[in-house]
């Protein structure tokens, strides 16, 4: 055998990778689940989802985490005046 | 019953439909995981997983824009490649040992060939090996390669070209040391 047959003969071999016999069903089973969830349609199902989605995506992580900085600071400062608004000397 | 007329009925609720899909794409799906990974465990939860994803997003799926071949492989190809981020060091231990250090009168059996093709392959960079398992391997168009990756054409045939020049010159290098 010289070195092209063998290395069709790898090609071959590498082509015939197999998913083992129940992969189908695995898939199945898991989509089933998924779907009854969904048609189950309970409430906190578009929420976790979003939550999935977002916990991937760590640069809108960063955004909400600054957002919420910001309204948090602009929500204290807003207290801080009521709060001091009577001391100030006109 | 064509791709497009599946999904359609999968979208409209009718999940036992979605076997046809995983019935006609698993062997791809999980052989292009396998040929980049090595890993059996790895190549089946991954395959599943890519499923799973493209059960999930179907209702995303345009097909005026792409084949939902094109779209299938191009998920499976972004989440392999996420996995072998995060597992490289662990995926491609280095052999303890390799024709290299065979002495020169040692006749190289079939499989030794096969077995030092399979370590050249593994040593590929990835965008070189990507091409090369999805061309050479999965028998892809070059096109459709072109489309799974959204790069040209030309960026393809290239790439391809570049992985067959370095698996030659491995060989030859392994024949030049053994001869030695």
């Amino acid at each position: 055998m010289n070195n092209n047959d063998s290395y069709a003969a790898w090609l071959e071999k590498r082509r015939t990778v197999e998913p083992s016999s129940d992969f189908n069903k695995n898939v199945l089973t898991q989509i089933s689940l998924v779907a009854q969830m969904k048609s189950e349609a309970k409430p906190g199902w578009e929420l976790a989802r979003w939550l999935e989605w977002i916990s991937l995506r760590p640069l809108i992580q960063a955004a909400l985490v600054i957002v919420g900085f910001v309204a948090g600071m602009a929500r204290l400062v807003a207290i801080f005046q009521i709060i001091l608004s009577p001391l100030v000397v006109k | 019953m064509n791709d497009d007329e599946t999904i359609q009925r999968v979208l409209e609720g009718d999940v036992n439909s979605f076997e046809l899909l995983v019935e006609k794409y698993q062997k791809k799906v999980v052989g292009m995981i396998y040929n980049m990974t090595r890993d059996h465990h790895l190549s089946e939860d991954l395959g599943q997983d890519v499923f799973m994803e493209v059960y999930r997003s179907l209702h995303s799926f345009d097909s005026a824009r792409s084949r939902f071949s094109t779209w299938l492989y191009r998920i499976t190809q972004n989440k392999t490649l996420n996995a072998i981020k995060k597992m490289k060091p662990l995926l491609f231990p280095e052999a303890p040992e390799t024709l290299h250090t065979r002495n020169a009168y040692h006749e190289v059996t079939a499989n030794e060939f096969h077995a030092e093709l399979d370590r050249i392959l593994d040593r590929l960079p990835v965008k070189l090996r990507l091409v090369f398992v999805w061309a050479e391997i999965e028998e892809l168009s070059h096109q459709e390669i072109a489309e799974i990756e959204g790069v040209p054409l030309g960026t393809v045939k290239s790439r391809l070209n570049r992985a067959k020049q370095q698996i030659q010159e491995a060989l030859k290098n392994r024949k030049d040391i053994s001869h030695e």
